[in-house]
């Protein structure tokens, strides 16, 4: 019988309905947070699990399935886009215009004035559109540390960047995002700055095949 | 630690990524400063909508099973490669069915189960007929492997017959019983070398119901038109394990 054993790969498939499956939600939310699109999001879940299922003999117990399923799922996006005609940004590039864009904003001002409890009044929605505005890297990074919970170490190694790369996305992301709240909720003023930024911003947030306004 | 400070590490602070000895640094400030305590407050609120709301955003249920279906049929059993012809004409549009589908998935990896299917829908009849002692006196010098009764008879389950044969290549015995009048039957066969994954899984042909388990080192497909749950109760230990 030498190879035949029926124990081991039943044993990993269990593992697998166990450690894998539960987080499809998770999965799709990412998948969204890249894709922006309903279909393209599911088509990416789908590859993903199947690659996953294929390879968790390289998944190490103990670690966070999670995060594993997620840098599966980024770098499978990420392979779609290069195979496509879709550009990858530099980070360099996003920087300055989030720097742009946030040009004259102040947390401390924002969360000391009444808008704050409007802000905690925002519908799914308003928020999703805030979010959604974000360039791409910047709303990962925002899904995978305040709705995913990862930390910056898993992060990281799901985008393939170091944490200080996090930390700044993270930074940026989430005031940015903030900001895009206010204005739309109409508790601050566009300024110059920001529409330059957010005109550059907007080509940035369409320049992927199908980002029709669905989802993160 | 002053109002600057804290700023600068309210992301961390907020995140979980501080050490504990920052940490109550900043909960000392905090504790000190009703500015910062409105900040960090805020801040932490916010995050708490965002959460809640995004985490609304669920899989959708045709997601949820189309993936469940895929990652089934990657599942499957894995065998060596078997090629009609047939033995049996009745059988080879359904083998010709399963057979272009198990072989599009796995190029190398064609299913027993097309095999077995056949099998029990051939015209020929077993080559011994007779209960479970004149069955077991006939394999024990025609059988091509170390063949073991498959089923216990009881709860009207009996074996009438069995027959030596190959299914699609592969040796095999295969058992004929009787349920309350209704025929079904298992064949037994070695799993072919280097195949080490046989999960036991269900399937439906033709109208069949196919079980397919392992058992003590060797494959067993079950084929009838029985109900999937009479058939969980027949190999109980198969599903069990
Ligand atoms: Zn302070």
């Amino acid at each position: 019988m030498g190879s035949w054993t029926f124990g081991r790969r039943a044993r990993e498939r269990n593992r697998f309905d166990i450690e894998a499956m539960p987080h499809m939600d998770a999965a799709y939310r990412f998948a969204l947070s890249m894709t922006r699109d309903a279909a393209e999001a599911d088509d990416l879940v789908q590859e993903t699990f199947l690659k996953a299922l294929r390879s968790f003999d390289t998944f190490t117990e103990g670690t966070n399935c999670k995060a594993w399923l997620f840098r599966i799922l980024r770098n499978t996006w990420i392979n779609r886009l290069r195979s496509g005609s879709r550009e990858v940004m530099s980070d360099e590039a996003m920087e300055a215009i989030q720097d742009a864009s946030l040009a004259g904003w102040d947390d401390r001002a924002f969360y000391r004035t009444p808008h704050e409890s409007s802000v905690l009044r925002a519908t799914r929605d308003e928020i999703l559109a805030a979010l959604q505005s974000l360039p791409g890297d910047f709303r990962q990074a925002v899904v995978l540390s305040d709705v995913e919970g990862l930390s910056y170490k898993e992060i990281a190694d799901v985008m393939g960047t170091p944490i200080g790369t996090v930390m700044s996305r993270l930074y940026r992301g989430r005031r940015l995002m903030r900001r895009r709240l206010a204005r739309s909720l109409g508790l601050e003023e566009a300024g110059e700055d920001d529409e330059a930024g957010g005109e550059v911003l907007s080509l940035f947030g369409s320049r992927a095949k199908g980002e029709a306004g669905h989802g993160l | 630690m002053d109002c600057d400070v804290l700023s600068r590490y309210l992301d961390l602070y907020l995140d979980g990524e501080l050490a504990i000895e920052e940490r109550s640094e900043v909960e000392a400030h905090v504790r000190t400063c009703d500015a910062c305590r409105t900040v960090v407050t805020a801040e932490a609120r916010f995050r708490a909508v965002l959460r809640q709301h995004l985490l609304s955003v669920r899989a959708p249920g045709s997601l949820r099973e189309q993936v469940r279906e895929r990652l089934e049929v990657r599942r499957r059993p894995a065998l060596t490669a078997w090629m009609p012809p047939l033995a049996y004409a009745a059988a080879v549009a359904a083998v010709a069915v399963l057979g272009y589908v198990v072989i599009a998935t796995y190029p190398k990896a064609p299913d027993p189960v097309a095999g077995a299917v056949a099998a029990h829908m051939a015209a020929s009849g077993p080559e011994v007929s007779g209960d479970r002692d004149q069955v077991d006196s006939f394999l024990r010098t025609h059988a091509p492997f170390s063949y073991r009764l498959p089923l216990q008879d009881g709860e009207g389950i009996r074996l009438v017959g069995a027959r030596v044969t190959r299914l699609n290549g592969v040796p095999a015995v295969v058992y004929q019983y009787d349920r309350g009048g209704r025929r079904f039957s298992v064949a037994q066969y070695q799993p072919p070398e280097g195949v080490d994954e046989v999960p036991p899984r269900m399937d439906h042909q033709d109208g069949y119901t196919v079980a397919t388990y392992p058992d003590r080192g060797l494959v067993q497909t079950l084929v009838g038109d029985l109900p999937d749950g009479e058939i969980s109760q027949i190999v109980p230990a198969a599903w069990s394990r």
